[in-house]
């Protein structure tokens, strides 16, 4: 297929044409980064529109169950659902599962909805320019509702929420210390928090757990003038909540599009593309350079054997890349 | 001796998966499904973590899928091969049904294998319908495993 064939087949809605225009950004050769790049520059016009929402939360928070409770009430109300779910399960042989559709059967199943498990094994820090891409080729095929999964252990939270409009934090109840397990920064990105799995005997411990949350987000200074993130309970088997989140998100969407502040956004986050763009760059050039690539096993060992000092090295190794 | 005789298909298929990811520019991706009425969750699993073990990135599907639902997910995620284990004796209409569906999406393209209880009387009705390859056990050995490794190639 050529890149014309990509693009149209994007415009025209195409799943499958969807899906391997992923691939191809997803891909490691250059030669298929060469086609994303004329494919994603190509559709750019044509994306921007979508509402697009990061959720992360800690393992066995019910990230997936309430994204398939999340996503079918949008469906419901005539949207169109992409998930991106980013997985870091790796093993250390590099290969990866993807169980995430596993707790999705109906949202995966629905005509209006799109699922796009990634793996992240073997490449650092891919993720960013990956999934800000694949927002783009969603947009553009006219998705309108853009879910960005990831899971609340690592720094993919900081890349995730510099590439999406609103990010969802969520948390669970009874857990002992509330704010275990979660980083403050993780908190600190968080434009509304919601405690899940508020149902049956549980729902007393969510309302406790939410005015821990709320003093806890006191003591922060919010990232926006016109929005203080809010604490909400929520349940993915009863459906208690969902719909107020939902709302909570057109809210925010309504304040920051009046004030402004969504623009602004919008284009700091292309400014901190433009950044992830030109890092990620860097470092593949100076591991693709022949220079460094011949030397480089040498000064390791040199390094690891105390005889020559890292800072040396890493001097040694920049001026071969420069040279 | 006998057990590096053991441990080199293993080796091999790491080898294998290297070059593959160097000409592809990703990992052999495989969907593991769980189709049919009667499904072997926990075999599946564990041919699931037996593959992402060996360097495979593998997606499994939710329990009870259709063969509709199967050939979109692998269509969504791109994978190049669907695996499948049969656990009741309806693997023949969902072989004939899953091509179908492949077919109608125009991802024909996409290897399916099969696993689970069949029988050998099977096996040719099966290969003549579109599978490319039958495990006889799961999780598979070594040799299985370079074998269904070649349908990535």
């Amino acid at each position: 297929m050529k890149v014309q064939d990509y693009i149209d087949g994007v415009l025209a809605k195409n799943r499958r044409i969807v899906a391997k225009t992923i691939t191809l950004i997803e891909s490691s050769l250059p030669s298929h980064q060469e086609m994303a790049k004329a494919i994603v520059d190509a559709l750019l016009p044509h994306a921007g529109k979508a509402v697009r929402i990061g959720i992360t939360g800690v393992p066995g928070v019910g990230k997936s169950t309430y994204i398939e409770s999340f996503g079918l009430q949008l469906v419901k109300q005539g949207h169109r659902v992409a998930v991106l779910a980013i997985d870091p399960s790796s093993s250390k042989s590099g290969g990866s599962i993807m169980g995430d559709k596993t707790r999705m059967e109906k949202l995966s199943l629905e005509q209006q909805a799109f699922i796009r498990p990634s793996p992240t094994g073997g490449t650092l820090g891919g993720v960013a320019r990956r999934t800000r891409e694949t927002i783009v080729v969603c947009e553009a095929a006219g998705f309108d509702v853009i879910i960005v999964e990831t899971v609340g252990v690592g720094q993919s939270e900081t890349t995730v929420a510099s590439m999406v409009d609103f990010f969802l934090v969520l948390m669970l109840a009874g857990a002992g210390d509330e704010l275990q397990g979660i980083k403050k920064g993780v908190l600190e990105l968080a434009d509304a928090i919601a405690i899940n799995k508020a149902d049956g005997d549980n729902i007393q411990n969510a309302q406790k757990a939410k005015i821990e949350y709320e003093k806890a987000l006191n003591l922060l200074t919010p990232s926006s003038k016109n929005w203080s993130p809010p604490v909400l309970t929520c349940s993915a088997v009863t459906m208690d909540g969902i719909e107020d989140i939902w709302q909570t998100i057109l809210n925010h969407k309504k304040k920051l599009e009046i004030s402004g502040e969504l623009r602004e956004k919008r284009r700091g986050q292309a400014l901190d593309w433009l950044w992830a763009l030109v890092e990620e760059g860097l470092k593949d050039r100076f591991y693709r350079n022949p220079n460094v690539e011949k030397s480089l096993p040498q000064i390791i060992k040199a390094v690891e054997k105390g005889k020559t000092a890292p800072t040396i090295a890493a001097d040694t190794l920049l001026n071969l890349h420069d040279q | 001796m006998r057990v590096m005789q053991r441990e080199k298909p293993r080796m091999q298929i790491k080898q294998r998966i290297e070059q593959f990811v160097k000409r592809e520019g990703r990992r052999p991706r495989i969907l593991v499904s769980n189709m049919g009425k009667k499904c072997h969750d926990h075999d599946t699993r564990q041919l699931a973590a037996f593959l992402a073990e060996s360097g495979f990135d593998v997606d499994i599907s939710p329990l009870y899928q259709t063969c509709r639902g199967t050939a979109r997910m692998a269509i969504e995620n791109d994978v190049h091969v669907i695996c499948f284990l049969s656990a009741e004796n309806r693997h023949k209409s969902l072989i004939t049904d899953l091509t179908r569906q492949l077919q109608a999406e125009h991802a024909e393209n996409i290897r399916i294998v099969m696993g689970g209880a069949i029988p050998q009387s099977d096996y040719r009705f099966l290969y003549a319908a579109g599978v490319d390859l039958i495990l006889s056990s799961v999780p598979a050995d070594g040799a299985a495993l370079n074998q269904l490794f070649d349908l990535f190639e």
